[in-house]
């Protein structure tokens, strides 16, 4: 299997299989657009990636490599968050701030699985809770002005018996 | 964070603090603070902060061992939010947008109570669009002085909770007296048409009547026919009425003009169709008829039945029709033309859905039978009625049919599968008369005197819009008709128990409430 090296903002190296690495849209483009060629030694700068997050990108896009290629289809799929594969639910069992970054990743990479399975996962933590939970959750500081606090439960509110 | 926050200690606190720590064996003579650190930390800092990471690391797991529980809490006090990420404001709008979308609208709602820039995400518009197609809300209103929720940005998000406002109207909310529009003396309303603000009640007192909806008020009375009215059909300002006295009139309603009468049946005419300008009708003479509306001519006659023709459907080419001969038969109407004669009904047949593919048709055999109308072939018998299907209506593959045996029953007709039977302990208490259904629910009437809503998913009774006191004593409700927002009922009896009246119910949203928040 012929293998590609990956180098992270911290000047890591990792060496991936090329089929694991196209996971990756931006890499698969960078490579067919600038050429490189598998055979080639050359080193593929990754400089908005560190070395742990990359370490993770690869470690789910290994398991994942033999899933079905996103169809266009998808995008007109009821949107859920209740299907998140375990092995996934495991994996990202992280703090909010390497969730975050792998999320940043994954959308600069273009690894259209592992953003989704982020976005829902962090849906997710949304699900069911109240505003005030929410900003426990996430450690926001509630900014309204007292005029506006009065008009959002109003405005708001008509759903919740539902 | 500092925790102690106390930047000129006075006297008194320090002794204080003193005497608290009077068991400690080294006193410092103030507490310390971020201005007033004790001397010898900033020494301990560089020195910390000369080691590589490794060195580090042993340093900060030796301290953790020497610190006090409660020291050990603090520190993931302050450690905790570092690692907490306020992900919709800080991801990019597009990340931020995709995280939403997985939310629904009652998440949506919570969500954008939680501070500004949630708050400013939450309005998206695309987002509610997406959540209106879930809902199946596919339009904006286009009408001017669509109401808007106060505040809100997105004319998306005001359509899901105007319709969400409404669908709680319907299911729970206290409902308002209905308005009474009497008419038609001790007579039975045949047929019902509502369009807009106007509602037409056929009767078998010879009449029909054009009722203004938001004031209640009977406009006027349609009078020329010489026998009772069994039948109608309105497109605009245009109706049309079948009856005993085996004409049809086209009238218009706004000025109560009788435009032309439609002579050629030789027998009660009892059923229509309208499709364009083109209106066939079926009568109790075993034939068929093709009429243009404007000029008032007869196109064709279809004859082929043996006996009265109780139902009819027409899509603009294609005739079926219903009768007592069992048969329903499928016709080409421009050449007048038998294209299928459907056997199998061992009975009348009463009822007639035709969506241009699929042909359903219920009778008094219990059954109802979905037909290939291409080939004329018999796809399912749907079986599990135990009287006369009177009515029924079909919308996508979704069947749903009001029996006589007091059950409605929602099919899909592709799989010929039952999917909900609506009985249960709140069910009719005799035959169903009329139904309707969009995708939330099923409104039915009864010769009971109720009007029951049901969840059209999960079959379960919502709870009755109407329920008559003479209910089950004489009065009964004839016949229904619903907007998203209004329902309509002829109710009435045969025994003088009930007046004879239409009751208009209004499920729209209280617009004076949020117009008056707008207007502020």
């Amino acid at each position: 299997m012929p293998q590609l090296k990956l180098q992270s903002s911290d000047g890591e190296i990792f060496e991936v299989d090329v089929e694991i690495a196209k996971c990756s849209f931006t890499i698969k483009t960078m490579l067919e657009e600038l050429g490189i060629d598998e055979e080639d030694d050359e080193v593929v700068p990754l400089p908005n990636v560190n070395s742990a997050i990359l370490e993770k990108v690869i470690e789910w896009a290994t398991y994942h490599k033999d899933d079905p290629p996103p169809t266009e289809d998808d995008q007109y799929k009821e949107k859920r968050s209740d299907d998140i594969c375990e092995w996934d639910v495991d994996f990202l069992k992280v703090d909010q701030g390497t969730l975050f970054e792998i999320m940043l990743a994954a959308n600069y990479l273009d690894v259209k699985g592992l953003l989704d399975t982020t976005c829902k996962t962090v849906a997710n933590m949304i699900k069911g809770k109240s505003a005030d939970e929410i900003r426990k959750t996430f450690n926001i500081k509630d900014n309204f002005t007292v005029s506006e606090e009065e008009n959002v439960p109003k405005e708001n509110g008509s759903c919740e018996e539902k | 964070m500092g925790s102690e926050v106390n930047p000129e200690p006075t006297f008194f606190s320090t002794s204080l603090s003193a005497n608290l720590r009077s068991t400690t064996p080294k006193l410092r003579s103030v507490i310390p603070t971020k201005d007033n650190p004790p001397p010898e930390m900033s020494e301990w800092l560089i020195q910390f902060q000369l080691w590589s990471n490794a060195e580090r690391i042993l340093a900060i797991n030796e301290l953790i061992d020497r610190c006090e529980p409660t020291q050990v809490r603090h520190m993931m006090q302050v450690i905790e939010p570092q690692f907490q990420r306020d992900f919709i404001s800080l991801l990019p709008r597009e990340l931020a947008l995709n995280v939403l979308s997985f939310l629904e609208p009652k998440d949506l709602l919570r969500a954008a109570q939680t501070c500004r820039s949630w708050r400013f995400l939450t309005e998206d518009n695309l987002l509610w669009k997406e959540k209106c197609k879930e809902a199946g809300i596919n339009e904006l209103p286009k009408r001017r002085g669509s109401p808007k929720s106060p505040g809100a940005l997105s004319p998306w998000k005001a359509v899901y909770m105007r319709q969400h406002m409404i669908e709680m109207n319907w299911r729970s909310k206290p409902i308002k007296p209905p308005k009474m529009l009497k008419g038609h003396d001790d007579h039975v309303i045949t047929c019902l048409q509502f369009c807009g603000n106007r509602i037409v009640s056929g009767s078998d007192d010879n009449t029909l009547k054009v009722w203004n909806v938001s004031t209640g008020k009977c406009l006027r009375t349609l009078v020329g026919h010489t026998g009772g009215v069994w039948s109608s059909q309105m497109s605009g300002t245009t109706i049309i009425s079948g009856s005993t006295d085996r004409t049809l009139k086209v009238w218009d309603i706004e000025t109560g003009v009788c435009k032309h009468t439609l002579c050629g049946h030789t027998s009660t005419v009892r059923c229509m169709h309208l499709h364009g300008h083109k209106v066939v009708s079926g009568s109790r003479d075993a034939t068929l008829r093709v009429w243009d509306i404007e000029t008032g001519a007869c196109l064709n006659v279809l004859v082929g039945h043996m006996a009265a023709v109780r139902c009819v459907q027409y899509d603009g080419k294609l005739v079926v029709s219903g009768a007592y001969d069992y048969t329903v038969k499928v016709w080409n109407a421009e050449k007048a033309e038998c294209l299928h004669t459907l056997q199998g009904h061992t009975n009348r047949v009463y009822s007639l859905q035709f969506d241009g593919v699929h042909v359903v048709s219920g009778s008094l055999d219990t059954s109802i039978r979905v037909w290939e109308v291409e080939t004329g072939a018999c796809k399912h018998t749907l079986m599990g009625h135990q009287s006369l299907t009177s009515g029924m209506e079909l919308r996508n593959n979704i069947l749903v049919s009001g029996n006589a045996d007091s059950t409605v029953k929602v099919w899909d007709i592709v799989t010929g599968q039952c999917l909900q039977t609506l009985s249960g302990n709140f069910k009719h208490q005799s035959a169903v008369t009329c139904l309707q259904f969009n995708n939330r629910f099923v409104i039915t009437s009864s010769d009971d005197g109720t009007v029951k809503l049901w969840d059209v998913k999960t079959g379960e009774f919502i709870r009755n819009l109407v329920a008559l006191d003479s209910g089950g004593s004489g009065g009964v409700v004839w016949r229904i008709r619903a907007s998203e927002t209004k329902l309509v009922c002829a109710v009435g009896s045969r025994n003088g128990t009930e007046e004879t009246k239409l009751l208009v119910l209004d499920f729209d949203v209280d617009l004076t409430g949020s117009a008056a928040l707008i207007g502020r």
